[in-house]
Order: structure tokens, then C-alpha cells, then sequence
């Protein structure tokens, strides 16, 4: 017989309990909407309806619909930034049909990009706010919300200070939302707010940014079309970003690429490689170098790419030279014959692209492993050439965009920092007054300070007053938009969930951080709408920026993100300050608005070209894009590249085309060229600016520092300027107008005049193949905090325990305790296609839910055998540092031995204990299970608090019936 | 317009095919017949006549040529 | 006359299961009735491959030929359809696919079935196109309009082809010729005969 059962029968009898657990509702939906009684347009008001009735209409029209229009989203899940065309009839989404237009995604979806409707239906949503009362969860009105909930929090302001409170934002938010967010949490007081991407690419974004300019993908998804090889590290794109798989197996089949897969599993992406590397993990950098020692040692770098573009290599060649072929097998397990294939498949196939994500980011080590891929790119002079470039496949549809705008611990918006000039650039834009916000801090010393990174949260409450290092731990918790259960250590953020004075969830899902705690009030769950419901632009990975369109209004009592911020600012007294110079129409920050205001302020990264008209006008013409180079041929945005991907220089009358390759030389500036930018001008009295090296047509053909008006006016450009323009670098320059630089000129006329003469604004300097403000400035390997391999451990130690971030980090003090005896099965975790992320949402969909019903742990047949385990048993994983979980066994060769596999998006079962009584009624997700991360242990990365999912260690043993 | 013969002439030679079946089958596919044409059948001279059957349309087209892609 | 087609590519599917959500979507298929779904063989070994399968729509059709109360129609398309009126739910149709499309929705008592459900090509029923019936016991019928199947149109990596048989097959021999291999058109000489 062909076909089987998805997972094999042993998930029948699973697959029925899970059935019989759930609503008739979503269990068959077309029984529930024929019995639904369709009030008129499905536009009965849900907030007078009992929990679990939805509000809809007739799903789907009987006859195609002349009535319904196609609304233009995007696809909430991963980074690729799929359009989703919604068929909208009567305000009820009917339909899904293929946005062929789409140059990124040409119609494809994924199981969640083609299942994305039923989010807006929505059975198991949050529909009003709620509050924990005596243990249950009970409905409230939003003013009662916002009335309670702010005074808790105001209350902890006064005694605590601003600090105290944690403002979790979201990857999930518009970049609109995004920014208002990191501005109200400025208002506030703190810099306490973080989003996902501290868990999921912060390694990336600082360690590439360092080696040269931008932390972020290089080229685009589509230019992968042009490469002639692929080297995949630590990325399931066949899972994770499966769409991105249309292009790579394009590039596969046209260009005869050789495609390489280093993953310690044989994913479903290794399936399609022609050359499949099996490494132990957290030994990315052993490997990486040892493909670099035969490139050396054969003279197959670019020696003349070097010599122009990359400053200290000889520093990593001494370093390399130590890791001879013995020396990798030894420590990554690689075959030294493969290693060397390896290196000559990428010397011989250029240009190669590098792909990698939480793979390759989730260790102590993540700035090293991540500046190691880039180094091996500038070795072979990838960078800045399509069809090369380190093409980081980022996690969520907006995690670039939230981390653009300075969604973060240690940043303003773009990427602008924390020192007082940054502070003093945003005041500017927002017209706010720069003490007025200082004195909005507990100390100046604060404002200025990084926050607790979200991966580190807890230990900010649960850790002795006395090692935080600001006036109190935190005391209320506010997730927006974050799933609880994808960070480690689930058992010692249960603990601080239960310490904290107030827990606010505020997500279109009641999610995990509804039920882990054993609290009985202080809980409130306020309903926010999905992407679906709101317009806002959103960021792909490859920086284009789409501009998505509100398909339906806001489901049941949701509320818009911003709707919420502006009601928040409203209680805490600063509404008017947040939205100064944005339209507010009945609460609700206008979006346009909020896109003009960070064109205003975010020059660093050039999101300043990018205006609401443009984008728009982008959406409108998808079919004029080229799909390999994605640039519009003809039309209205005739010569733009899709989405404007930053930096986007000048302001929209400038016109530029966007970046579709960053660094790219063989283009001038204007037409989306550039170079590595110079970050740092020298060091030691050396030079690092680039030689013999600049974009097409630069009138200023060397290397250069980041452009300021002295500059320009030296290189006789001062004509140029209009008045206004002058007007403004004036002002904002007062006496030192010549020192108004390329970021701070809110004109935008400094940018315009550079590039109009071929000029990058961000300087030309070469890439830092030695970022020496890093602890490793070169990077070298260390063994994983939990490592089986003790005899390395000596010569490959991790770093001495530290404090950063306001809290105390250990590193050596958890490697010197040898747990590998008791504790000897590598455990790592990632993506499954069906899910995303903590998995609330798609675990809600039964669409998603009935492809992948249960929770499991894969384990290597040569493990499983010896541990007397079989197929389809429960078992139970012990972590080293207490937690366990429970979850059924799949034996397989996917792993190798002496690892194990959990994914990571199941929650609502802890420790063995299913936690489904606990949910709000009718809004529990459809499928619970374990959360990996409830056995996953201590370890950030050493530069941006980055947790170690990738590789810890468990011991495995068969669970009792 | 063009289209509307070729579409007639499909749903007509469906009919005829259900017929036709039911001729064949015999017994079984005659009391089938009766429960088909009770419902499905009953407008078949009008509206059912509209749309049917593959024909290549611009949407066609594209998706053709997304697949080529 | 176009011949209606399916085709899975093999070196292009990776068993991201867009297929399985689109046909859910699209129809409304209620939980434990999966008209298509994705095969993955040697999971987790070298030699893994996916395939995504439903009804083939097969030229002679075994399904109509074994069934007893003769629900089963071609289209002039080739679609293979069925009239969920007079199917009795024995199951023959399903020992007889060699796709194992047939898909029954309930297990009641004494091991009943209910009516078989299976992929429709998106093309509906018997019942009048874009009907009430139609919709509740077919689905959408994206045939009649003008479209087609949504599972092709939305597959990942355009691994599913669907649409007149002259079309998928030369879709398919470019792509081969251009990478220079190809792993067969898993099932076409089953479903379709040599003719094709």
C-alpha cells in the first residue's frame, strides 16, 4: 500500500484522544457552520456571545463571490514574507487564493502560509480581556483592564522604579508597532524591552553588524537563484522557511549548485543535498575553520578581495592553521576526506551563498560561530556578489523588522544605541524635549544602560536584589506577543511567574504563560488582534518591506497593538508625548503616521526612503517585479527593487531604488550598490578603510569614514544642498554644523548629496575579519557549557563566569561540573513545519493541529536500543539541572548517536502534567505537550545573552505506562 | 462568451455520463438515478449549465507559468 | 479535449504539507478526512523522498469499476467524481485505489462508514456548480471556476502539478531537461496508462 498513516499507526490511538478532547467546533467545521445560524454578514458582536461562539459567517460563498475582494497580507509565520491573498466577502474572510504576483513567493505557502485563515476565524482565540480571580479566569471590560492593570503597574513605577516592569514586545508586531512599542517603553522609563529575536538571531545581528555594517541577510531569498553553491549551517529551510526552498532547489536544478547541508540531524533539507555533513553540536567553528585550512592551505582564498576588503585575516589563518583534519574529526565528528571535499565544492562553485539560523545562533558561542561563516565568506570573496552573501534565513515575518526598530535591550530604533546622542537624535524626532525624557528614567545612568535581555527575564526577578544591577527586580512581567515556552529553564521562569506581582499577557492566544504558573491572581489576558486585522509593514528577511493590508476587522473585543500602546500612554499620562506628530482616530495611532516618523529618524539603516505611497505602490504592481533580481522592469515603480529593501538612502523624493545586495560594488550607490561600512576607521593607528576598492561611479574612489556635512562641503559638494536642507543640518548642528553626520541629519540631505556623487554615506571601510571589542576577537572554539566530550574541555574551555546586562552570567562555574556520566545524550532542538514559535497559534489550528497532534523526542536507534526503548514509547528526558519532561519516542537515524531531538513549539503539559483545566474555556490550544525547554539548561551567548538551545545534555529513560 | 457552447456540451455530456452509468449498473444505478435527478439534476437545464468543466483562464495561465517557474 | 493531471515531483517535494492545509482551507474538510496528503519514504536515511498523494483521477479508473451502487463519473476533464447520494460507504473504492485516496468520515458502531470523501480535482460534484449541495458535499469547484486545484497552485516548491496533462508534462520535461534527472512521475503509469 502507497500510502500510510502520517506518523505510522502509533499515533492512531493519540490522534482519536486528542480528538476526543477537543470542540465539536473544530473537530468538524462544517456541521458547526451550518448549525451556526449566520447572523447577517457574520457581523454579530462576539463580546455579547458566550465564551467558544464565534462570530462568521458562511465559510466559503456558494458561488465565487462577485461581491468579494482580495485583501493583500502577508503570511504571519516565517521570514520569507509570503502575500497572502485573502478573499474578503461581507468583512468575513472566505478564501485563500495564490498571490502568483509575489516575486518572493509566487503563490507558494507552506502548511501554515496555505492554513492562515483559520487564525482569523479563530475558534480558540482570547476574545475579551480577563483577569485571574481565586484561580479562574473571569471576564473584565478593557477599561477595567486598562484602569487595573495600570495602576498595578504605576504603583510598582513609584515604588520599584520604571525598571521593574518588563516590556516584552514582539517579532509579530508591524514595524509601526514594533517602534511605538520601544518608544513607549522609552516614555516609560526603561530599557526593558526585548522580542524574539534576542532568542533567535541576536548572535547574528551583532556578529555580522561587527564584521561589517548591517546585521542582517546580505542578499535576498530570489538571488540565491544566481549561486553556484550552498552551504546550509544549522538551517532546516525545508521546515523553517519552506518556501525559500523554491528558490535554493531552483539554484539546485539550473545551476547545478551543489547543495551542503551541516546539520547534527538529516533534516528534511539534508534530504535534498548532494553532500550531507553529520557534526556534533556546538562545533560550527572547529568545522568552519577546518574547511578554511584547506582553503589556505591550497591558496584558494581571494587573496586580491582580501587585500582590498577584509582587515585582519592573518590573525584567523593563524588560528586556522590549528585546525588540521585530525583536529576537526576529532572534535566535530566530520570525516576529514568530507571536509576537504567540502572546501573544494565552495572553492570550485563560485559564487557560494551561506545560509544559517538558530542552528548556528543558539550557543554561548553564537558570536563566534556566526563571524566564523562571515569569515569564510570574505576568504572566498562572497561578499558583496550576487548569488553570494551570508543570506541569514531570519525566524519570524517581522523579527527583522522588530530588530530594525530597536525592539531591543541595547538599542534605540535603527540601531542607534543608548548613548546620549541617540537619545538626543529620537528626542528630535519625536519633538520631545531630551530632559523631559531623561528625568522620565529612575538615573540618567539608566537610560543609558542595556536591560535584562528576555532570554535572562527571570533571572531579573528571581536572582537576590543585590545582583541586579538596577534599583529592584522586576516585578511585573507584560508578554506581548512572546511565547513563555520557548525559552530554557521552563521549571525557573515558572518560579519567577509566580513571584512576580503582575503577570500581563497581552496576545491574540491566551498562550503558555497563561497556565505554567500555580498563580491564582494578578493574571491579566488582554485580546490583540492579529496582522490580519490591522495594515502595517512588515520586513522580510531579505529587508524588503510589504506593506500589508487589514484583511478583517479586529475578531471579537481584540484591539490593535498600537490601539493598546495608546491606551496604555493614555493611563500612564503620556499619550500625548507618544504620539505627538501621529494622527489618533478614536485611540487608534494612524499607521501611515507612525512609517513617516521612523523615515524621519532611522538614517542609519536608510528606512527613510521607504514612505507608506511607496510601499503601497509596490504591493499594487507585484507582477512588475523581476523574480531573480527583483527589480521592477517598467510600470510605476519602474528601476525600484521589491519592497525598497534598506537602506533605502534619502529621503522618498530621493527616489533610490533600495539595496537588493548589500556591499555590492559592481553598482553605484544610487542604483542599490555599496561597501562595507566603516565602522571603524582605524585601530592602533592602522587603517581600515578599504583600498582600491568602492561602489561603481563613486566620485570619491577610496576608502572614506561615514560622511558628514565638513566632508561634503571639503569634497565641494555644498552647492548641492537645497535650503531647507541647510536649514535643517544647521539647526541640528548649531555651531558644529560641520560635524552633522550621515545619521543624524534629519534632512536627509546629507544622504541625498552623498550617493548623488556615488558616495555610501556609512563610509567605505574594509570588513573586520577581528572584531577586538568582542571577547573572542578572533573567533576559537569553546565546548558547550554541557558537553559529553570532558577531554576537550581543558583545551577548549569556555569563558569565565561575567556580569553584563545587569545580571551575573556563568559560564566556567556550569562547564566545571561534569554531569555527562548521569547525563550522557547530547539534546538539541528546533522547527517543524507544521508549527512556529512557542506554537499557541498553530497549535490552534486544526488545519496545522491534525498533521502533527503530539509531542516527540527523536532518538537514535543505537541509544533506543540500549536503553530498552521502542518506538512510540513514553519516555521521560531529564535535563542536568532538574527539569524533565514526558513525550513519546520516534527512533530514528535522523539523529546520530548520542543525540536526541525535541522540537520546540509544544507547551501546556509540564513535567508530566497536562494543563489543559487550566486554560480559559474554549481557548485552549487544540494539541498540548511538552515544552522541550523545560528540560533545556543554563547558557547565553557571550556578547547579546543568546540562550543554548542547541546543545545541552539529557538522560533518557523509558516512562512507566 | 465563446466558452458557453463547450461548457453546455460538458455539463450535458456529464449528464448523459450519470445516465449512462445508470443504464450499465443496472438496478442499483437506476435507484440512483432517481435520487440524482431529485436534486441534482433539477436545474440542470439552467444555472448548472454555467461554468463547467477546465478551460484556460488567465488565473490558469499563471498558475502555468508559476510552475514553470 | 484537455486530460486533467496530477503530477508530484519528487526532487521537489520536502513534505512541508501546504498541499494538505490548502485542500482543508479551500474545502472545509473536516478533522480525520485528509483528501491529499505527503509519504515520506526512508525518513531520516539517505534516500529520503516525499510525496505528496491524493486521487490520481486515474484514466481507468479501478474505484469506478468496483463500486457497487456506481457513484463514481468522469468528467470530460478525466476527473474521476463521485455522487455522495448513492455511495453506501462499503469501501470497496479504498481496497481497490492504488493511491489509497478514499477517505470515510466516521467511525460509528460496528465499524460503519460513513460517506467517502475523496479529492475532487477541485471540481465540485454532481450537484449544479457553485451550489449549496455542491459546496457541503464536494467542496469549492474551482474547475468551473476557471482555476485550478489549490493544492498545485499554492505547492512550496511547485513540486505538485495539476492541470491539463499537455501542460504538466511539459512543465515537468523542461524542468528535467534543465536539471538533467529527474525521479519519474511517481504513479503516472498507474493512474494514466502509457499513453500518459
Amino acid at each position: 500500500m502507497l500510502i500510510k498513516k502520517r506518523e505510522g499507526s502509533a499515533s492512531q490511538s493519540r490522534l482519536s484522544e486528542t480528538l476526543a478532547s477537543v470542540s465539536a467546533g473544530s473537530v468538524d467545521r462544517r456541521t458547526f457552520l451550518k448549525r451556526s445560524g449566520l447572523t447577517a454578514g457574520g457581523a454579530a458582536l462576539a463580546g455579547s456571545m458566550a465564551a467558544g461562539t464565534v462570530r462568521r459567517a458562511e465559510a466559503a460563498p456558494a458561488a465565487p463571490d462577485a461581491k468579494a475582494e482580495i485583501k493583500k497580507s502577508i503570511c504571519t509565520h516565517c521570514s520569507v514574507g509570503c502575500t497572502v491573498n485573502a478573499e474578503v466577502s461581507n468583512g468575513v474572510w472566505t478564501g485563500q487564493e495564490p498571490a502568483f504576483d509575489s516575486p518572493l513567493n509566487l503563490g507558494s505557502h507552506c502548511a501554515k502560509g496555505a492554513a492562515v485563515r483559520e487564525h482569523a476565524h479563530g475558534d480558540r482565540r482570547l476574545k475579551y480581556p480577563m483577569k485571574l480571580v481565586n484561580g479562574k479566569y473571569t471576564r473584565i471590560s478593557w477599561d477595567q483592564a486598562i484602569t487595573e492593570v495600570g495602576d498595578r503597574l504605576l504603583k510598582i513605577r513609584e515604588t520599584s522604579g520604571p525598571d521593574s516592569v518588563y516590556w516584552l514586545g514582539s517579532a509579530k508586531f508591524s514595524n509601526e508597532q514594533a517602534y511605538l512599542m520601544r518608544k513607549f517603553a522609552a516614555l516609560w522609563g526603561t530599557n526593558n524591552v526585548d522580542h524574539q529575536a534576542r532568542i533567535c538571531h541576536s548572535t547574528t545581528v551583532a556578529g555580522v553588524a561587527q564584521t561589517w555594517g548591517y546585521g542582517a541577510m546580505t542578499n535576498s531569498y530570489n538571488d540565491i537563484h544566481n549561486a553556484k553553491a550552498m552551504f546550509f549551517i544549522g538551517s532546516n529551510a525545508a521546515e523553517a522557511h519552506p518556501v525559500s526552498m523554491l528558490h535554493i532547489l531552483k539554484a539546485k536544478e539550473q545551476n547545478k549548485a551543489p547543495l551542503i547541508v551541516c546539520d547534527p540531524r538529516f533534516t528534511r533539507t539534508a534530504a535534498h543535498a548532494d553532500e550531507y555533513v553529520r557534526l556534533r553540536p556546538g562545533t560550527d567553528v572547529p568545522l568552519i575553520w577546518g574547511i578554511l585550512y584547506h582553503i589556505f592551505e591550497n591558496g584558494w582564498e581571494d587573496k586580491e578581495y582580501i587585500r582590498k576588503r577584509v582587515w585582519g585575516m592573518e590573525q584567523v589563518r593563524a588560528e586556522v592553521a590549528k585546525w588540521t583534519p585530525e583536529e576537526t574529526e576529532k572534535v566535530t565528528g566530520v570525516p576529514g576526506a568530507q571536509v576537504r571535499r567540502v572546501a573544494e565544492m565552495l572553492a570550485k562553485n563560485r559564487p557560494a551563498t551561506v545560509v544559517w539560523c538558530m542552528g548556528g545562533t543558539q550557543h554561548t558561542v553564537g558570536n563566534n560561530n556566526v563571524r566564523a561563516y562571515c569569515i569564510l565568506q570574505l576568504a572566498l570573496g562572497n561578499i558583496g556578489v550576487s548569488g553570494g552573501g551570508t543570506n541569514i534565513f531570519r525566524g519570524h515575518d517581522n523579527v527583522q523588522g522588530a530588530t530594525d526598530m530597536g525592539l531591543d535591550v541595547t538599542t534605540l530604533p535603527a540601531y542607534y544605541g543608548l548613548a546620549a546622542p541617540a537619545w538626543k537624535h529620537w528626542c528630535r524626532v519625536w519633538g520631545l524635549d531630551y530632559e523631559w525624557v531623561k528625568a522620565r528614567f529612575k538615573t540618567p545612568e539608566l537610560m543609558e544602560a542595556p536591560g535584562i535581555p528576555v532570554s535572562r527575564w527571570y533571572d531579573g526577578v528571581n536572582e537576590a536584589k543585590e545582583n541586579v544591577a538596577q534599583p529592584d527586580t522586576i516585578k511585573a512581567m507584560v508578554y506581548w506577543g512572546h511565547a513563555p515556552n520557548s525559552q530554557v529553564r521552563q521549571p525557573e521562569l515558572k518560579k519567577a511567574m509566580e513571584k512576580l506581582d503582575t503577570l500581563v499577557i497581552i496576545d491574540p492566544y491566551p498562550t503558555v504563560s497563561a497556565v505554567l504558573h500555580d498563580r491564582t491572581d494578578g493574571v491579566y489576558l488582554l485580546p490583540a488582534a492579529t496582522q490580519y486585522e490591522v495594515d502595517g509593514t512588515r520586513t522580510a528577511s531579505n529587508r524588503s518591506i510589504q506593506w500589508s493590508e487589514r484583511v478583517i476587522k479586529p475578531m471579537f473585543e481584540c484591539k490593535a497593538d498600537h490601539e493598546i500602546m495608546q491606551l496604555f500612554a493614555n493611563k500612564f499620562g503620556y499619550g500625548a508625548e507618544l504620539t505627538k506628530n501621529i494622527k489618533v482616530e478614536n485611540n487608534v495611532p494612524v499607521i501611515e503616521d507612525i512609517l513617516r516618523e521612523i523615515n524621519k529618524g532611522a538614517w542609519t539603516i536608510a528606512y527613510t526612503g521607504q514612505s507608506p505611497e511607496r510601499l503601497k505602490l509596490h504591493m499594487q504592481h507585484q507582477q512588475t517585479f523581476d523574480k531573480t533580481t527583483l527589480k521592477a522592469v517598467g510600470g510605476p515603480c519602474d528601476g525600484d527593487y521589491y519592497g525598497l529593501p534598506w537602506p533605502c538612502w534619502g529621503n522618498a523624493s530621493a527616489k533610490h531604488p533600495g539595496t537588493p545586495n548589500l556591499y555590492d560594488t559592481s553598482k553605484p550607490v544610487k542604483d542599490g550598490g555599496l561597501n562595507f561600512r566603516a565602522l571603524f576607521p582605524e585601530y592602533k593607528g592602522e587603517s581600515l578603510l578599504a583600498v582600491d576598492s568602492f561602489p561603481e561611479g563613486s566620485e570619491l574612489p577610496a576608502g572614506h569614514p561615514g560622511v558628514t556635512f565638513g566632508m561634503l562641503k571639503k569634497l565641494g559638494f555644498e552647492a548641492d544642498f537645497t535650503p531647507e536642507e541647510l536649514a535643517v543640518i544647521q539647526k541640528i548642528g548649531g555651531e558644529k554644523v560641520d560635524d552633522v553626520a550621515w545619521t543624524v541629519d534629519m534632512s536627509g540631505g546629507i544622504q541625498r548629496v552623498a550617493v548623488k556623487h556615488g558616495i555610501a554615506p556609512f563610509g567605505n571601510g574594509k570588513a573586520r575579519a577581528v572584531v577586538w571589542n568582542f571577547p573572542d576577537p578572533v573567533p576559537i572554539h569553546r565546548e558547550p557549557l554541557y558537553t559529553p566530550r570532558r577531554d576537550l574541555v581543558e583545551k577548549y574551555p569556555t569563558y569565565a563566569d561575567k556580569k553584563m546586562m545587569r545580571l551575573p552570567f556563568l559560564y566556567k562555574s556550569v562547564q566545571d561540573r561534569d554531569v555527562s556520566k548521569e547525563f550522557p545524550i547530547i539534546l538539541t532542538s528546533g522547527r517543524m513545519v507544521e508549527y512556529e514559535g512557542g506554537g499557541d497559534e498553530t497549535r490552534s489550528n486544526p488545519w496545522l493541529a491534525e498533521l502533527a497532534p503530539e509531542m516527540y523526542a527523536e532518538i537514535n536507534t543505537f541509544d533506543a536500543n540500549n536503553a530498552g526503548i521502542r518506538n512510540g514509547d513514553m519516555v521521560w528526558i531529564f535535563g542536568p539541572e532538574g527539569g524533565k519532561v514526558r513525550v513519546k519516542a520516534r527512533i530514528t537515524e535522523r539523529v546520530g548517536r548520542g543525540v536526541a531531538f525535541m522540537p520546540f513549539h509544544f507547551g501546556g503539559h509540564f513535567q508530566g502534567k497536562d494543563l489543559r483545566s487550566k486554560y480559559p474555556q474554549g481557548s485552549d490550544p487544540i494539541v498540548l505537550g511538552e515544552s522541550t525547554n523545560t528540560a533545556q539548561t543554563y547558557g547565553y551567548d557571550a556578547v547579546t545573552g543568546m540562550q543554548e538551545t542547541k546543545v545541552t545534555l539529557c538522560r533518557i529513560e523509558k516512562a512507566q505506562a | 462568451m465563446t466558452e458557453r457552447p463547450e461548457k453546455s456540451k460538458s455539463v450535458l455530456d456529464r449528464r448523459a455520463f450519470l445516465r449512462g452509468v445508470g443504464l450499465s449498473a443496472g438496478a442499483a444505478g437506476a435507484a440512483a438515478m432517481a435520487v440524482g435527478s431529485s436534486n441534482a439534476d433539477a436545474k440542470a437545464g439552467t444555472e448548472s449549465r454555467q461554468g463547467a468543466g477546465y478551460r484556460e483562464t488567465e488565473h490558469v495561465r499563471r498558475a502555468y507559468e508559476a510552475a514553470g517557474f | 479535449m484537455a486530460r486533467m493531471k496530477f503530477l508530484c515531483d519528487a526532487e521537489r517535494c520536502i513534505h512541508c504539507s501546504g498541499c494538505v492545509t490548502a485542500c482543508k482551507n479551500e474545502h472545509e474538510v473536516p478533522w480525520g478526512i485528509n483528501r491529499r496528503r505527503v509519504v515520506t519514504i526512508n525518513d531520516g536515511k539517505p534516500g529520503q523522498r516525499s510525496l505528496s498523494v491524493a486521487c490520481m483521477h486515474c484514466s481507468d479508473a479501478p474505484c469506478m469499476a468496483v463500486c457497487p451502487v456506481d457513484c463514481f463519473y468522469q468528467t470530460n476533464d478525466g476527473i474521476v467524481l463521485h455522487n455522495k447520494d448513492l455511495c453506501i460507504g462499503c469501501g470497496y473504492c479504498f481496497y481497490a485505489c492504488p493511491f489509497g485516496a478514499p477517505q470515510y468520515p466516521s467511525t460509528g458502531n460496528f465499524g460503519g462508514r460513513g460517506k467517502m470523501d475523496k479529492c475532487t480535482f477541485c471540481a465540485g460534484g454532481p450537484e449544479e456548480d457553485h451550489s449549496k449541495a455542491e459546496l457541503e458535499k464536494y467542496g469549492r469547484n474551482r474547475i468551473a471556476e476557471g482555476k485550478l486545484p489549490l493544492c498545485a497552485e499554492m505547492c512550496a516548491t511547485k513540486a505538485l502539478l495539476a492541470g491539463d496533462g499537455d501542460m504538466v508534462s511539459t512543465i515537468y520535461r523542461e524542468r528535467v531537461m534543465a536539471r538533467g534527472f529527474g525521479s519519474g512521475a511517481a504513479g503516472w503509469g498507474h493512474a494514466y496508462g502509457k499513453k500518459g
